[in-house]
C-alpha cells in the first residue's frame, strides 16, 4: 500500500500546531490579528492534513495500522516513536482536528477575560498536539507522554481564563487526573516488566500477555491501575467530581475541548489499551465497570436535575453520557465498543455544541443561573432553536448522533461477551434504559426553563441580547451538520470503527454463539475466566439469546 | 633507620596526568582568581566572575578529551578512578557550577559582598566535588567531602550583614560537623571489619559474609546517614530549609544541586562498590529514607509561604525520588545498573530544572527583594517570559511530560516496577501519590503567577541580565530537550559501577 | 446484498417469511412517500419564510403528492395481493428439538387457504457494527398501505385546514415545517422494515408531537404539556428499548451465524413458528406493551394525551387522534406474531393486552363525561377508542382492530377539526361557558360534527358501527346465534366493550348538546368557518359515512359477496410473518344488541340534557349546562365518583406530585448533596488532610522550635545578642538530636531485623 502520507502524514499533523506555536512565540503580543490568523491557519492546515488522511485511509482495512511510523525514540527503555491510525482512532482524530479550528473561530472576537489571544491560542495549539498525539500513539510511553501533555494547557486555560472559582477548579482537575495517570504509569511499567517484552508497543504487549507469563492476579492489579487512570479521565462515578468544577469554571472554548476531546482520552484508553492487552482481567472487571457505568448514568442524571447553573448541568450530563459509553465498553463485545466509540464522537459533537451555546448565553446574559434565564427563543430565536436541537440530540433522539451512542450500548448490554455475567448486564440494561427517561427529563426541563416562556424582566429590554453571530454560525454549522449526518447515516462512523474494534478484541471474548469443543478452546488458548468450559469434548452451547 | 625505611616505603605512585587534568585546571583557575585578587584588589572585581566561568569551561576541555579517550584510568591502587560514571558526574558538577557562577554574577556584585573570595571558594568546593566523583577510598572520599563542604559553610554565611545568613552558616557548619562525625564513625567500623580503606576491598570483605554482623550494619547505616545529611534526605534534612533560606540564593542553588549531587555520588559509590553484597541492610534503609523524604518533604512543602523554603522541601522530596531506585538496587546486576543509571539520570535532569527554577527566583527577587510566595502573584502580567520559564521548570519538577522531569520520574518508577517485588511496587505507589501532592504546590505556585493579581499592583517590567538570561536558556533547553528526547540524557547516564563491586 | 437474500439463497428449505424481494415499482419504492414530506420539511425551514404563503404551499404540495402516491400504491397492492407470483423469501433457522417448523404455515388457512399475501420487502445497508450489517428499508403489505393512505389523507386535509386555522400565527412557517416532519416520520414508521427503524421513527413522531404541543411555548402550561407528553412517552420507550433488544437477540438465537436480527418479518415468523422461547417473547411483549401504553394513551400512561390538547387543534386531529397515537396499535399489529405468542392470545380468555385495552376504554369514556373542554372530551374519547383497538388486538381480532383504526381516523379527525372550527368561531374550547346553540350559527360544522358523533357512537350504518361491531364479534364472547369462534372466549372484554359503547353514546350526546343546542353562552357573534375548514370537514364526514362499507361482514346479505370483507382480504396478511389467528363468525343478534345498547346510552343522556336541562333552562331563563340539583348534589356516592373523575383518578397527582417532583426535588437534591458532601468532600478532605498533616509534621516534628526563626528575625533589630545565640543554638541542638537519634534508631532497627 503505497500512498502519499505514509511515513510523515501523522507526524506532520501532530506537530504542525507546535510550528504555529513557535511562530506565535516570536510575534509580539500586541499584534492580535496576526496571532489569530496564525492560529487559524495552523489549525486549518492540520484539519486539511486530516482530510487528506481520511481520503488516503484504506477503508477496506480499518483494522490495520495505517500511515504507521516506527522510529527509535528512547532506546534505553525500548520505547519507540510508534504512531499510526486505524479505524478506532480515526474518528477521534478527525473530531479533534475539527473542534480546534472551530474553537478558534468561535473565540475570534470574544476572547475570555483577561484578553490575551496570544497565550490563549498558543495553549489551544499545544492542546491540539497533545490530543492528536494521544490518539495516534501506539506505544505506551508515547501515549503516556501525550496523555499528560494535554493536562498543562488545560490547567492554564482554566486557571487563567476561568470563572470565579477557577483556582480551585483548575488545581482539582490537574491533581485528580494526575493522580490517576501516576498509578496508570506504574501499571504500564509493571506490565512491561512482567511480560518480559522488549517493547512498549500495544500490539507487542498484547501478544506478550496472550503468550502467558503474566499471572492472573497480576493482570487484575495492572488492569486496576489502568482503570483508575482512565476512569478518572472519563470520568466515571465516583471519580467524576473534578468534572463539574472544571467544566463550570473553564472558559467556553476550554469546556468545549474538554467535553469534546479530553473526556475521550479515558474511554479511548480502555478500548485501545486496557481491554486489548488484558482481556482476561477485563472480563473480571467488566461487571464492576458496568456497575459504575450505570450508577453514573442514573447518578449523573439525578445530579443534573438538582443543578441551578446551566453549564454545570451540562457538565453533569457528561457523567451520565459517558456512563453509556462505559456500559458499551464494559460489555466487551464488538457491538458494545463500536457503540462506545460512536458515543464518544456523538458526545463530543453534541456536548461540545451545548457548551458553545452555554458560552454564548453567558456572553449575552452574563449569567447561567437557570432561574434568571428564560425566553431565549423570543430574544434569540436562532440560538434558541440551535439549543433545542442540541438538547434533542443530547437526549438520544433517533436521527441525530446521540442515539447511536446510546441505544446500541443498551442493546449490547443484553448480551455481553463470554465470561461476563449475562444476568447482571441485563439488569444494567434496564437501569440504563431508565437513564434515558431521566436524560429526557433534565434536558427538556432545562430547555423549557431556558428557551421557552417569555424573557424575564431583568433581560427583557437588554440590547446586548442579540441572535447568533456570524462567527458563531461558522463555528457551529459543521457540528450541527455532523450531528444530523451521523444520526441519519451512522455508518459514517461505524464503517470505520467496526473492523478495528473487531480485531482489537481477544478471540476468546468473541466466540459467542458458537459451539466449541474442548480442543477448540484449547487451541484458542483461552483461560477459565471466559467461561467457555472446554473441559470435555462434548459441545458446549453458548447461545444465550433468551 | 626510620627515615631510611620511610624512604624505601614511599615510592611515588604513578600519576596519570591526563586523568588529573580537570582537577589541575580547576585548581589553576582557583589560584588565578586568588592571585588576581591579591594583585589587583578592587579593580579585579568585575572580572572574577568571568574568570571563574572561563575556568570552569576550561576544566571541561580535559573532561572532553578524557571522554573521547574513553579508557578507564585507575590510580593509587584503585583509590582514585576516572571512569564513565565519574566523568558524567564531573561534567554535571562543572555545568552546575557554571550556572551558579552565572547566577552569582549580578547577585554578589549588587549585594556588595566580597566577590573574589566568593568565586575562589566556589571553585574550591567544586574541586572537592570533582574529586569526589573519582574517589573510591574511605580516605579520599572523606578528604573530598571536607574539601567541598568547608568552602560551602563559608559561602552560606556570605551575606555577612544579614542575620539569617550568619545563622544559616553556623547551623550548616555545626550540622555538617555532626554528620561527618557520624560518618567517620561508620567508616571506622567498616575499616575495622575489612582491614582496608579501599572500597573495593570492603566490598569483597562484605561479600564474603553470610549475614551482616551488627558492626557492619552499624557501619553501613552511619555512613549512609552521613551522606543522607549531605543530600538532605529525611530524617537528616532538618538543616536544609533554614540554610537554604538564609544562604545567598545562588549558593542555595549550588547547595541544592551540586552539593546534593556530590552526596549522591558518594552514596552511589559506597552502595555499588562497597556495600553491594549487603543489600539486606541498605535496601530497607533506602526504602525508609526514600518514603520518608518524599512524604515529609512534600507534605511540609504544602504549607510553606516562602519560595526558597518551598524549594528546600521540594528538594527533600526530590531526594526521596532519587533515593527510591536504591531501595531495589540489590536485585542483581542488571537491576543495580538500572538503578544507578536512574539515579544519575535523575540527578542530571534535576540539576537542570532546579537550577532553572532558582534562576527565576533570583530574577524575580531582584525586583521585589523578597522570596515570599505572594511576591510571585500575577508575575505573568509583569514578567511573562519568566513566568513561562518558571512554569516549565515547576512542571518539570512535578514530572509532567514533555518536560524533562517526567523521564526522571519514569526511570525511577521503571526501576521500582522492574524489581518485581511488592516492596518495589509499594514504593512506586508511595511515589505516585507523592507526585500528586508535589504537583499541588508546584501548580499552586504556577497558578499564582499566572492567574492572580500582583499584590502591589506594580506592573513594571523585571530587568533580566544577560547572565541570568543565559542561565535560563541553558536550563530551559536542557529541560525541554531531555523531556522530548530522553535518549539524549540516557546516552550519558547509562553507566555502571558494578564491575568494581563484583 | 442483504442478509435476508443471502439466507434465502443459501437455504431453500428454511422458514418461509411471507415476504418477497420482488413486487411492482410502486411497492418497491414506497420510500418516496416519506421522503416527500421530509424534503418539504427541509425546504420550509430553509425557504419557508420567503414564500408567499409562508411555506404552507410546500407542505401541501408534498403531502398531496404523497397522498396520490399512497393511493396508487394502494391500487398496486390490490393487484399484488391477488395476482402476485413472486418468489417467497425463506430464512435459515436453528432447529429446536421440541418445536417443529410448520406451525406457522397454518396461517395460510386463515382465509380458507386463500392466496398468500407476500409483503414487498426492500432493504439497503444502514450501518455495520459488531461484524453485522444493519439495514433500513420498507416492508409493504396491506397494513402499511392502509396506513399510508390514512396518514397522507388526514395529513393533507389537516394541512389545508391549518392554512386557515393558524393563519397569521406567530410561527406559521415553523408550524408547517413540523407538520411535514411529522408526516414524514409517521410515514417512515408505517413502512418500517425492522424494529430499529420503527423505534427511530417512533421517537421522531414523539418529538414532532412535543414541538407541536408546545407550539405556543410562551405560555408555561403549553410547554408543561409538551414536556409531559415527551416524558411519559419516554417512560414507555424504556419498554420499547428493552423489548426491541430482547427480540433482537431472541431472533438471533434462532438464526445460524447471526447474533441478532431487527427484521420484523423474521422476528414475527420465528415467533409464529414457535422457535423463540416463550419467556423472551413474554418479556418483549410486556416491554413493547409499555411503549404502546404511553404512545397510544392506554391506562395508566394516558395522562399526557388530554394535556396534549394544548397544541393547535389541527395538530390534535392529526397527531393526537388520527395518526400518531395509533402508532402503538400499529406496532402491535405489525409485531403481531410476537404478541400473539407472547401473550398467548389464541385460546385463552384474558391477557394483559386485552385487559389494559378493556380497562382503558371504560376509564377513558368515564373521564370524557366530566370535561368542560370540548377537546378534552374528544381526547378522552380517543383514549377510550384506542383502548378499543388494543383490546381487539388482545382478543385476536386483528382485522377488526385495524379496521377500527381506519374508521376512527376519519370520524375522530372530523370531530376534532369540527371542534376546532367551533373554537375558531367562539375563541374558546369551554363548552359550558362559551358555547351552546351553535347549530344555528355553524350549519356545516354542526352537520359534520353530528355525522362524526353518530359514527363514533356506533350507530348503523356509519363507519363506527361496522368496526366496533367486528371488535365485539371478535371477542368471541357472545355465543348467542353466532358471534363465536374467535381466538378464545373473551367474555369480560365483550362486557367492557358493551359498557363503553353505551358510555360513548352518552358522553357524545352531552357534548353535542352543550356545544350545539341550547342558547349561545359565549361572547360575540359566532360565524361559520371558511371553505378551507369546512371542505376538509365534509370530506372526513363523508368518509365517516362510507368507510365502514369497506369491510362488510361475511354473510351480510344486503351486499354482494364480492364486497364483503374487502378490507380484511387486502389488509390482513396471509403470510409466514403473521400468526395463525382464527376469525369469529359475525352475528346479527350481537349487532342488534349493541345497537340497542348505544340507543340506550343516547336515550339516557338525551333525556337528561335535551329534556330535563332544556326544561330547567327555560325555567331559569338562561342556557344551563347542568341541572342545578343534579345527581352529584343529591347522592354523595355520585359526588365522590365525580370528584374522582374530576381529578382524573389522581394519577396526575401521583405522576407530577410524587414521581416527577420527587425525583426532581428531594431525590435529585439528595443525590447532589451526596455528591457535594460525600464524594466531592472526600476529595477535598484528602487534600486538606494532606495539608494538615504537613502542618503537623512541620510544627511538631520538623521545626521542634518552631518560633525560633520567627523570633530570631523579630529580635534581630535589637542586635546579635545573647538571646539569638541561645535560640539558634537550641535549634541546632534539636536538629543534632534528630540526626543522632535517627541514625541510632535506624541502625538499631536494622540490626534487629536483618
Amino acid at each position: 500500500m503505497e500512498n502519499l502520507l505514509d511515513g510523515w502524514g501523522i507526524t506532520l499533523a501532530t506537530f504542525s500546531p507546535l510550528v504555529g506555536v513557535a511562530i506565535m512565540m516570536v510575534i509580539p503580543g500586541g499584534r492580535e490579528h496576526q496571532h489569530k490568523m496564525v492560529a487559524l491557519v495552523t489549525s486549518l492546515w492540520v484539519a486539511f492534513i486530516g482530510v487528506l488522511l481520511l481520503i488516503e485511509f484504506d477503508m477496506g482495512h480499518t483494522a490495520q495500522l495505517q500511515f504507521a511510523v516506527d522510529k527509535p525514540w528512547i532506546d534505553v527503555i525500548s520505547s519507540r516513536y510508534l504512531v499510526g491510525i486505524d479505524g478506532m482512532s480515526l474518528p477521534l482524530i478527525l473530531l479533534t482536528m475539527l473542534i480546534v479550528p472551530l474553537c478558534i473561530i468561535y473565540s475570534w472576537d470574544h476572547f475570555p477575560e483577561p484578553v490575551n489571544p496570544k497565550a490563549f491560542l498558543i495553549l489551544i495549539l499545544i492542546l491540539e498536539t497533545g490530543m492528536i498525539g494521544t490518539f495516534v500513539a501506539q506505544d505506551l510511553v508515547l501515549f503516556f507522554v501525550f496523555f499528560e501533555v494535554v493536562l498543562l494547557p488545560m490547567f492554564f486555560m482554566i486557571a487563567v481564563w476561568g470563572g470565579e472559582d477557577r483556582r480551585y477548579a483548575s488545581l482539582k482537575f490537574f491533581l485528580y487526573t494526575l493522580f490517576g495517570s501516576a498509578l496508570m504509569l506504574v501499571s504500564f511499567l509493571a506490565l512491561f516488566f512482567l511480560t518480559g517484552a522488549d517493547t512498549f508497543s500495544f500490539t507487542g504487549l498484547s501478544d506478550a500477555v496472550a503468550a502467558g507469563g503474566v499471572s492472573h492476579t497480576a493482570q487484575l492489579w495492572i488492569f486496576g491501575g489502568m482503570f483508575l487512570g482512565f476512569a478518572i479521565k472519563v470520568p466515571m462515578f465516583p471519580f467524576h467530581t473534578w468534572l463539574p468544577d472544571a467544566h463550570t469554571q473553564a472558559p467556553t472554548v476550554g469546556s468545549v475541548i474538554l467535553a469534546a476531546v479530553l473526556l475521550k482520552l479515558g474511554t479511548y484508553g480502555f478500548v485501545r489499551i486496557a481491554i486489548p492487552i488484558l482481556p482476561e482481567a477485563a472480563v473480571v472487571w467488566a461487571p464492576w465497570i458496568g456497575l459504575l457505568a450505570v450508577i453514573g448514568i442514573i447518578y449523573g442524571a439525578l445530579g443534573c436535575l438538582a443543578q441551578t447553573d446551566m453549564k454545570r448541568l451540562i457538565a453533569f450530563s457528561s457523567v451520565a453520557h459517558m456512563g453509556f459509553v462505559m456500559l458499551g465498553i464494559a460489555t466487551l463485545t464488538d457491538f458494545g465498543i463500536n457503540a462506545a466509540i460512536m458515543g464518544m464522537v456523538a458526545h463530543g459533537l453534541i456536548t461540545g455544541m451545548l457548551f458553545f451555546v452555554a458560552g454564548s448565553v453567558k456572553d449575552r446574559f452574563h449569567t447561567l443561573e437557570i432561574s434568571r434565564l428564560g425566553g431565549l427563543l423570543v430574544q434569540a430565536p436562532r440560538m434558541g432553536w440551535v439549543f433545542g436541537f442540541c438538547v434533542m440530540a443530547s437526549l438520544g433522539l433517533p436521527g441525530l448522533a446521540g442515539f447511536w451512542g446510546e441505544f446500541p450500548a443498551i442493546l449490547s448490554a443484553y448480551q455481553p461477551a463470554n465470561g461476563v455475567p449475562v444476568e447482571v448486564f441485563r439488569t444494567y440494561m434496564v437501569i440504563a434504559a431508565l437513564g434515558t427517561v431521566l436524560a429526557a427529563g433534565y434536558l427538556l426541563w432545562l430547555l423549557q426553563r431556558v428557551a421557552f416562556g417569555n424573557p424575564t424582566e431583568e433581560f427583557a429590554e437588554d440590547p446586548n441580547i442579540t441572535d447568533t453571530t456570524k462567527h458563531e454560525w461558522i463555528a457551529w454549522a459543521p457540528l450541527l451538520a455532523l450531528i444530523v449526518a451521523i444520526g441519519v447515516y451512522p455508518n459514517l462512523v461505524f464503517r470505520v470503527t467496526d473492523g478495528a474494534v473487531d480485531a482489537s478484541l481477544n478471540e476468546c471474548l468473541r466466540v459467542d454463539e458458537r459451539v466449541l469443543t474442548a480442543a477448540e478452546v484449547a487451541e484458542l488458548g483461552c483461560s477459565d475466566v471466559y467461561g467457555l468450559g472446554g473441559g470435555s469434548d462434548a459441545p458446549v452451547e453458548h447461545a444465550a439469546g433468551n | 633507620m626510620g627515615l631510611d625505611l620511610l624512604t624505601l616505603a614511599f615510592e611515588r605512585p604513578a600519576i596519570d596526568w591526563h586523568a588529573f587534568a580537570p582537577e589541575l585546571v580547576l585548581l589553576a583557575a582557583g589560584c588565578l582568581i586568588t592571585l588576581v585578587d591579591i594583585v589587583f584588589l578592587e579593580k579585579a572585581r568585575p572580572y572574577t566572575a568571568a574568570l571563574a566561568g572561563i575556568g570552569l569551561l576550561a576544566t571541561a576541555v580535559p573532561l572532553l578529551t578524557l571522554a573521547v579517550d574513553g579508557t578507564e584510568r585507575v590510580m593509587f591502587d584503585g583509590a582514585y578512578v576516572v571512569d564513565e560514571f565519574s566523568l558524567v558526574m564531573k561534567a554535571l558538577f562543572l555545568l552546575a557550577g557554571y550556572v551558579v557562577v552565572l547566577l552569582s554574577t549580578n547577585y554578589v556584585a549588587e549585594g556588595d559582598y566580597w566577590e573574589n573570595e566568593y568565586y575562589g571558594l566556589l571553585l574550591a568546593s567544586l574541586m572537592g566535588m570533582v574529586m569526589m566523583a573519582s574517589a573510591r577510598d574511605l580516605v579520599s572520599i572523606f578528604v573530598a567531602l571536607e574539601l567541598l563542604s568547608i568552602p560551602a559553610y563559608l559561602l552560606v554565611a556570605w551575606r555577612k550583614r544579614d542575620l539569617h545568613s550568619t545563622e544559616a552558616g553556623l547551623k550548616y557548619y555545626l550540622m555538617g560537623v555532626f554528620a561527618s562525625a557520624v560518618m567517620l564513625y561508620g567508616m571506622s567500623l567498616l575499616y575495622g571489619v575489612a582491614g582496608s580503606t579501599m572500597l573495593a576491598d570492603i566490598g569483597t570483605s562484605l561479600a564474603g559474609m553470610e549475614t551482616s554482623p551488627a558492626v557492619v550494619t552499624m557501619g553501613i547505616v552511619f555512613v549512609v546517614a552521613g551522606f543522607a545529611f549531605k543530600v538532605s534526605a529525611a530524617p537528616f534534612h532538618t538543616w536544609a530549609p533554614d540554610v537554604y533560606e538564609g544562604a545567598p540564593t545562588p549558593v542555595t542553588a549550588f547547595l541544592s544541586v551540586a552539593s546534593k549531587a556530590s552526596g549522591f555520588v558518594a552514596l552511589l559509590v559506597f552502595v555499588f562498590v562497597g556495600f553491594y553484597a549487603r543489600s539486606e541492610v541498605w535496601e530497607p534503609l533506602f526504602w525508609i529514607l526514600a518514603a520518608l523524604s518524599m512524604t515529609v518533604g512534600n507534605l511540609v512543602a504544602l504549607r510553606q509561604t516562602n519560595v526558597v523554603r518551598l524549594m528546600a522541601y521540594s528538594g527533600i522530596a526530590q531526594t526521596g525520588f532519587m533515593i527510591a531506585p536504591l531501595a531495589v538496587a540489590g536485585h542483581g546486576v542488571v537491576n543495580g545498573d538500572q538503578a544507578l543509571s536512574a539515579v544519575v539520570t535523575y540527578l542530571v535532569i534535576y540539576a537542570a530544572m532546579n537550577l532553572g527554577a532558582f534562576t527565576v527566583v533570583i530574577a524575580l527577587a531582584r525586583r521585589s527583594g523578597s522570596a515570599e510566595l505572594t511576591s510571585f502573584n500575577g508575575a505573568f502580567q509583569f514578567a511573562p517570559g519568566l513566568t513561562v520559564a518558571m512554569s516549565v521548570f515547576l512542571f518539570s519538577l512535578a514530572g509532567i511530560p514533555p518536560l524533562g522531569g517526567w523521564f526522571a520520574k519514569f526511570e525511577v518508577f521503571r526501576v521500582l516496577a522492574t524489581a518485581g517485588e511488592p516492596w518495589g511496587y509499594a514504593l512506586a505507589i508511595v511515589g505516585a501519590v507523592n507526585s500528586v501532592v508535589a504537583l499541588y504546590y508546584y501548580a499552586s505556585l504556577a497558578r499564582r503567577m499566572w492567574a492572580d493579581d500582583p499584590v502591589d499592583g506594580d506592573l513594571g517590567p523585571v530587568p533580566v541580565t544577560p547572565s541570568i538570561m543565559s542561565a535560563l536558556t541553558l536550563c530551559g533547553i536542557v529541560t525541554l530537550a531531555f523531556g522530548v528526547a530522553p535518549q539524549l540524557v540516557a546516552r550519558f547516564t547509562d553507566v555502571s559501577l558494578l564491575a568494581f563491586g563484583g | 446484498m442483504n442478509n435476508l437474500l443471502i439466507a434465502a439463497l443459501s437455504a431453500d428449505a428454511g422458514l418461509p417469511l411471507g415476504i418477497t424481494e420482488g413486487g411492482s415499482w410502486l411497492l418497491r419504492n414506497v420510500w418516496l412517500i416519506p421522503l416527500l414530506p421530509a424534503l418539504s420539511f427541509v425546504l420550509i425551514l430553509t425557504f419557508g419564510k420567503r414564500m408567499p404563503h409562508g411555506g404552507s404551499e410546500l407542505g401541501i404540495a408534498a403531502v398531496g403528492i404523497a397522498f396520490v402516491l399512497a393511493l396508487l400504491t394502494g391500487i398496486a397492492w390490490v393487484d399484488h395481493r391477488d395476482n402476485s407470483h413472486d418468489q417467497e423469501v425463506h430464512v435459515a433457522v436453528v432447529q429446536f428439538d421440541d418445536h417443529g417448523v410448520g406451525h406457522g404455515d397454518g396461517s395460510e388457512e386463515g382465509h380458507g387457504g386463500g392466496h398468500p399475501s407476500l409483503a414487498v420487502h426492500r432493504t439497503a445497508i444502514w450501518f455495520q457494527a459488531g461484524g453485522m450489517e444493519f439495514t433500513v428499508g420498507t416492508l409493504v403489505d396491506g397494513l402499511a398501505v392502509m396506513m399510508l393512505v390514512v396518514v397522507t389523507l388526514v395529513s393533507l386535509l389537516v394541512h389545508v385546514y391549518s392554512t386557515e386555522y393558524v393563519h397569521g400565527d406567530r410561527r406559521y412557517t415553523h408550524y408547517f415545517a413540523f407538520l411535514s416532519l411529522f408526516s414524514a416520520s409517521m410515514l417512515l414508521l408505517v413502512v418500517s422494515e425492522n424494529t430499529l427503524q420503527l423505534l427511530c421513527a417512533w421517537e421522531l413522531v414523539g418529538v414532532c408531537s412535543f414541538v407541536l404541543i408546545g407550539h405556543w411555548w410562551e405560555e408555561k402550561p403549553n410547554s408543561d404539556a409538551a414536556l409531559k407528553a415527551f416524558l411519559t412517552n419516554r417512560v414507555g420507550d424504556m419498554g420499547l428499548l428493552v423489548g426491541v433488544t430482547v427480540l433482537f437477540f431472541a431472533a438471533g438465537s434462532a438464526l445460524p451465524g447471526r447474533f441478532g436480527s431487527f427484521s420484523i418479518a423474521e422476528t414475527n415468523a420465528l415467533a409464529s413458528s414457535g422457535m423463540l422461547s416463550h419467556t423472551a417473547l413474554l418479556v418483549a411483549s410486556c416491554g413493547l406493551m409499555a411503549a404502546v401504553m404511553s404512545k397510544s394513551g392506554q391506562f395508566f400512561l394516558h395522562t399526557w394525551l388530554p394535556d396534549a390538547m394544548a397544541g393547535p387543534t389541527p395538530v390534535s386531529a392529526l397527531i393526537h387522534a388520527a395518526t400518531m397515537v395509533v402508532a402503538g396499535v400499529f406496532m402491535i399489529a405489525r409485531l403481531y406474531g410476537v404478541f400473539f405468542e407472547g401473550f398467548q392470545i389464541g385460546g385463552s380468555s384474558i391477557n394483559l393486552m386485552a385487559f389494559i385495552g378493556g380497562l382503558t376504554t371504560i376509564v377513558g369514556a368515564c373521564l370524557a363525561f366530566v370535561q368542560r373542554d370540548i377537546k378534552k372530551v374528544l381526547a378522552y374519547s380517543t383514549i377510550s377508542q384506542l383502548g378499543y383497538m388494543v383490546m381487539a388486538l388482545g382478543v385476536g381480532a386483528w382485522t377488526a382492530a385495524v379496521f377500527h383504526l381506519f374508521t376512527h381516523a376519519f370520524f375522530k379527525a372530523c370531530l376534532f377539526l369540527g371542534s376546532g372550527s367551533v373554537a375558531h368561531a367562539v375563541h374558546s374550547f369551554d363548552m359550558k361557558s362559551d358555547m351552546g346553540g351553535l347549530r344555528k350559527h355553524m350549519p356545516h360544522t354542526y352537520r359534520t360534527f353530528m355525522i362524526g358523533t353518530i359514527a363514533l357512537a356506533g350507530l348503523p350504518p356509519l363507519a363506527g358501527f361496522w368496526s366496533k361491531d367486528e371488535i365485539l364479534v371478535g371477542t368471541g364472547g357472545w355465543g348467542l346465534l353466532g358471534g363465536t369462534g374467535g381466538n378464545g372466549a373473551y367474555t369480560l372484554m365483550l362486557g367492557m366493550g358493551m359498557v363503553t359503547a353505551a358510555l360513548t353514546a352518552a358522553y357524545m350526546t352531552r357534548c353535542v348538546y352543550l356545544t350545539f343546542f341550547g342558547e349561545f353562552r359565549g361572547h360575540g357573534e359566532p360565524h361559520e368557518s371558511g371553505p378551507r375548514i369546512t371542505v376538509p370537514l365534509w370530506i372526513l364526514a363523508g368518509l365517516a359515512i362510507v368507510a365502514g362499507f369497506l369491510n362488510l361482514p361475511t354473510g351480510f346479505q344486503l351486499a354482494p359477496g364480492s364486497l364483503q370483507e374487502r378490507f380484511g382480504h387486502y389488509v390482513e396478511p396471509v403470510a409466514g410473518y403473521f400468526p395463525a389467528i382464527t376469525h369469529a363468525t359475525p352475528s346479527w343478534s350481537l349487532a342488534i344488541a349493541s345497537t340497542l345498547v348505544v340507543m340506550g346510552g343516547i336515550a339516557a343522556s338525551g333525556y337528561y340534557y335535551f329534556v330535563k336541562v332544556e326544561a330547567a333552562s327555560k325555567a331559569a331563563g338562561t342556557s344551563l349546562t347542568e341541572l342545578p340539583d343534579g345527581p352529584t348534589t343529591r347522592y354523595p356516592v355520585v359526588a365522590m365518583g365525580y370528584k374522582l373523575l374530576d381529578n382524573k383518578y389522581y394519577l396526575d397527582h401521583l405522576y407530577n406530585g410524587v414521581i416527577a417532583n420527587g425525583t426532581k426535588g428531594p431525590l435529585a437534591r439528595l443525590v447532589y448533596r451526596f455528591n457535594q458532601q460525600v464524594i466531592d468532600r472526600t476529595v477535598d478532605v484528602v487534600g486538606e488532610t494532606a495539608v494538615k498533616v504537613g502542618t503537623v509534621v512541620y510544627d511538631r516534628i520538623d521545626q521542634l522550635v518552631v518560633d525560633g526563626a520567627v523570633n530570631a528575625s523579630g529580635r534581630a533589630s535589637s542586635g546579635m545578642g545573647e538571646e539569638l545565640r541561645r535560640v539558634n543554638s537550641g535549634k541546632v541542638q534539636s536538629y543534632a538530636a534528630i540526626l543522632f537519634a535517627a541514625a541510632t534508631v535506624l541502625a538499631g532497627v536494622l540490626i534487629v531485623i536483618v
